[in-house]
């Protein structure tokens, strides 16, 4: 095989390997939303992004997480509701709302935490 | 059937009251006016739960349309609830609002209500329309 193409596979290879660390989905939780506040896009102005501050369910601690445009004019920001987190590298996430299954379950973990006070 | 009747009855009475939907009927434009000090159409740019009340959440509307009230187009920081009978603002939608006096804004049978852009002006005069009528 020629150097050249060699090259080219293990660079083609390496960009595979970036996107996929860059694209995958690292996390995925249930968390409150505390705040959120529009933040412009640098890259086209009618896409607005987010800031928003969610409260983790499992442990309470807050993190501040920022969403794309298109990931948060797709959903309906309500501080106080629960959403399902799903976190990217960096500070990059999306919401998406909670199941019936996934709800449930956290308000069973919630009424047994408050019993166990 | 008796006993069905009084399990029945056992289990709705037993139910809290935050589970009950809030019942309301949507105003009219008139009713939602008269209850109302300020009327435009504004962007919720921001909203955050209240520290130790999370049924309160304090929202920033930049307000661009006045339709009724003696304000300029600008931020203005207003309250919202989060209860069976209030609904939030989506942060990043634009509304249709209908502040009270008391900088009170509530998504839930007041009016206060997700506008299209392509909406705007047939709802501007609209509410100019009934002001000037009253």
């Amino acid at each position: 095989m020629p150097r050249t193409s060699v090259k080219f596979l293990l660079s083609g290879c390496l960009y595979l390997l970036a996107f996929l660390a860059h694209s995958a989905p690292a996390t995925k939780y249930p968390a409150k939303l505390v705040e959120a506040k529009t933040v412009s896009s640098p890259i086209q102005e009618q896409f607005v992004d987010f800031e928003i501050v969610v409260e983790l369910a499992s442990d309470g601690a807050q993190k501040t997480l920022r969403l794309r445009g298109h990931d948060g004019m797709k959903i309906l920001l309500w501080p106080g509701d629960y959403y399902s987190v799903i976190e990217y590298g960096s500070d990059g996430a999306s919401l998406e709302y909670l199941s019936p299954q996934e709800e449930q379950d956290l308000y069973i973990k919630k009424s047994k935490k408050k019993r166990g006070r | 059937m008796k006993y069905a009747i009084f399990v029945a009855g056992l289990f709705v009475t037993a139910l809290p009251a935050t589970v009950m939907a809030c019942r309301c009927s949507d105003p009219t434009l008139a009713e939602a006016l008269a209850d109302s000090k300020y009327v435009y159409v504004g962007t919720v740019m921001s909203a955050r739960l209240g520290k130790g009340d999370t049924s309160n959440i304090e929202s920033v509307i930049q307000a661009h349309r006045i339709a009724k009230g003696e304000i300029s187009a600008g931020n203005r920081t207003v309250r919202t609830g989060s209860n069976s009978c209030s609904t939030p603002l989506a942060v990043g939608q634009t509304y249709a609002v209908f502040e009270s006096e008391e900088g009170y804004v509530n998504a839930m049978c007041t009016g206060t209500a997700i506008i299209h852009r392509s909406k705007e002006d047939d709802f501007i005069r609209k509410v100019i329309d009934a002001t000037n009528k009253r």
